[in-house]
């Protein structure tokens, strides 16, 4: 899977978690970027993201997600 | 996003939810909602249910669904919870209006007697509470319990209905454990009686692997994990919805690939898959043998199949398995419409459509009966028959509470409901019917062997109830003990069978020899039998002998106790006072004008009234 590809799986996370069915996303997209990314947010995409690539991310990781890249860098 | 079949069914209508909303169709995008819903809930498709939800109520609370004050309490974030609670709400039918409450204080606010919790008054009250909020150092078990006791009575007053959670139980540490369950021993027997008990440890057993989340705990402060919470929030609403009277009583099933592999009109009787030797066959036994437990938890039992009639009863005389044909107190066998078949099982059984649970294994059936009659539940079940009994536990259709006479001789009643039916076809008019029935009432005051009984008449009878009071089991028993309370069970036997009890009322005194029915119910399966006339020549002489002279009766009304509207004036009563603002209208009589109702009931001989 090219990274392109992974970040097309983790926007389609990205729009259904928050609702947003038309959001673009870059690797630098960030909580300071859509209101409704909150903390609850960001445990709602990291375990849907886990479920999606089997992969787990570490706890520091979620509890300071800072924007995309973060979470892609962790996909297999 | 994840793919199992059913997060996938729920990925479709949510796609053509959201596409019907942007189009300006709110309804219509809610109502797909719904249906996706019907897909067994992970958290994922649940949260973005709730999304969905808070954004399409942005422009206020969608018509139609009854709102409910919801009190969500707990000791760590209830941010991940409150989603699931809004999204399976909206599935079973209700809108609740949350209380946000400021985390980790909700003992203060149940004890502050001017919190901001109090001012909301909520109409439930939900409280999320498991072990690691107790923190590190030892635990003192009856320190522990004695203060959680001390809060629980006042939570009492005030707070609607209170779900109280038991401890769970933390797997690493077997002292904290041991300790918790002395805990909750003591909670459990010494709750607040109006309170409903949440056994989070017993649902911990049942969810197995997975209960715990250490990553979400240590990173957003979640217990336990994402997917028990859907477990948790699964036991709160069939808790409410027990309490509510919206209990489903009739499993509805299919035959061909649902109770066997295969088909029975085209593959050959002996081919069907079904039991040991396949291990689709296995699963389709184990379905069986679910659907038998239900059975004897009083659940009815139907089928509805497309199939030739004589095919369907063939595969039941020559196949062994756990069902028999005796089992089912439904039969459809036919190529109609499924809907109609269902109106029509309905209509026999006298029992509404929203106490049906619908299973098949055609996505196109489920469509048509979610399309066709929205208030049958259609849980979407897998292509696996292995997963059939996971998905219909973890929706908890049917309470499994205690288990009564009644509910183990449940479908005997129906079957011989047939028999009196068709009776009553060749009887010339409906008193030579009612006389050709042979009936007899027993009846007495309700004690502890009628405890769960009553609770369940008083849970599920929904036409003909006159107040819709739903005492628990519990309040029962404190009402039974009251002194001065009097309660009357009835059960009526006829020449047909034994249709266990069916009738009760509860009698409360009150001053100046003026008493008040409380409660006064009757069983839709004796509605039309003379029954009520019979209860209200005992209730007069009863309360007469008590002392009273006048007695007071209110008949509120609900969407399904249109029938008894009319009662009380009818036996008499006049009205007092005008109607009240919930629709509700009280009527009293002076028992010394009130005529004796005839009927065709006997009584057993040495059956007389006995206080």
């Amino acid at each position: 899977m090219t990274r392109a590809q992974k970040l097309d799986r983790l926007q389609e996370i990205f729009r259904d978690v928050l609702d947003q069915p038309a959001l673009h996303i870059t690797e630098s997209f960030s909580p300071a970027d859509c209101p409704e990314w909150d903390s609850v947010a960001t445990v709602q995409i990291v375990l849907a993201a886990e479920a999606e690539f089997a992969m787990r991310v570490p706890t520091a990781t979620v509890a300071h997600l800072h924007c995309v890249r973060e979470l892609l860098d962790l996909v297999p | 996003m994840s793919t199992s079949a059913g997060q996938l069914f729920f990925a479709a209508a949510l796609a053509r939810a959201r596409a019907q909303r942007s189009a300006g169709d709110l309804a219509g995008s809610l109502r797909e909602l719904q249906f996706g819903l019907d897909a067994p809930a992970e958290f994922p498709s649940a949260t973005s249910a709730a999304k969905f939800l808070e954004k399409s109520a942005a422009g206020g609370i969608p018509p139609g669904l009854p709102v409910r004050r919801v009190a969500l309490l707990g000791a760590e974030t209830l941010a991940f919870i409150q989603p699931l609670v809004r999204a399976l709400a909206f599935r079973d039918g209700w809108w609740p209006v949350f209380y946000d409450a400021p985390f980790g204080a909700w003992q203060q606010e149940i004890l502050a007697p001017h919190s901001a919790l109090r001012k909301f008054q909520p109409a439930v009250t939900l409280i999320l509470r498991g072990w690691p909020s107790l923190g590190p150092g030892e635990v003192d078990a009856g320190q522990l319990a004695d203060a959680e006791l001390a809060v629980a009575r006042r939570a009492a007053e005030g707070l609607g209905l209170v779900l109280w959670p038991g401890y769970d139980c933390p797997s690493l540490d077997p002292a904290l454990c041991a300790a918790l369950v002395e805990v909750n021993r003591r909670l459990q027997t010494s709750l607040p009686l109006e309170m409903l008990w949440v056994n989070l440890a017993e649902l911990q057993v049942a969810f197995g692997d997975g209960w715990e989340d250490r990553h979400l705990w240590d990173a957003a402060r979640q217990h336990p994990s994402a997917a028990a919470c859907i477990a948790v929030v699964e036991l709160w609403l069939s808790l409410l919805r027990a309490r509510w009277g919206q209990v489903r009583k009739v499993l509805v099933t299919d035959l061909d690939n649902v109770l066997w592999g295969g088909i029975a009109g085209e593959d050959g009787i002996e081919e069907l898959r079904l039991g040991p030797g396949s291990p689709t066959g296995e699963a389709h036994a184990q379905f069986q043998q679910y659907l038998l437990e239900l059975k004897h938890q009083g659940v009815l039992l139907a089928v509805c199949s497309k199939n030739n009639d004589a095919d369907a009863r063939e595969v039941f005389a020559r196949r062994t398995m756990p069902l028999k044909l005796g089992d089912f107190s439904g039969w459809m066998v036919n190529w109609r419409d499924k809907a109609d078949n269902l109106r029509t099982l309905a209509a026999k059984m006298r029992l509404g459509l929203d106490s049906f649970v619908f299973v098949d294994d055609q996505p196109a059936e489920r469509a048509r009966i979610r399309q066709a009659l929205p208030e049958v539940a259609v849980p979407e079940i897998p292509p696996d028959p292995a997963g059939y009994v996971a998905v219909l536990q973890a929706r908890r259709f049917f309470p499994a509470g205690a288990v009564s006479a009644e509910d183990r001789g449940r479908t005997a009643a129906y079957l011989a409901d047939e028999k009196r039916n068709e009776s009553c076809a060749s009887a010339a008019t409906l008193d030579d019917f009612l006389r050709g029935l042979e009936m007899v009432c027993d009846h007495g005051p309700i004690s502890d062997l009628e405890l769960d009984r009553a609770a369940q008449l008083l849970a599920r009878t929904n036409q003909w109830n006159l107040t819709t009071r739903r005492h628990s089991r519990a309040e029962m028993t404190r009402l039974i003990c009251q002194p001065g309370v009097l309660t009357r069970w009835f059960r009526l036997r006829d020449r047909f069978g034994d249709n266990g009890i069916v009738g009760l009322w509860i009698l409360m005194p009150g001053a100046a020899g003026e008493w008040e029915i409380d409660s006064w119910v009757i069983s839709c399966r004796v509605i039309g039998r003379g029954l009520e006339d019979l209860m209200f020549n005992e209730l007069v002489d009863l309360a007469r002998s008590a002392g009273a002279t006048r007695l007071r009766g209110v008949y509120i009304p609900t969407a399904k106790n249109k029938l008894v509207a009319g009662l009380l004036p009818g036996f008499g009563f006049s009205a007092v006072g005008g109607e009240m603002e919930s629709g509700s209208r009280a009527y009293a009589i002076e028992l010394d004008q009130a005529s004796r109702r005839t009927h065709v009931i006997r009584f057993p001989a040495g059956n007389g009234a006995v206080l």
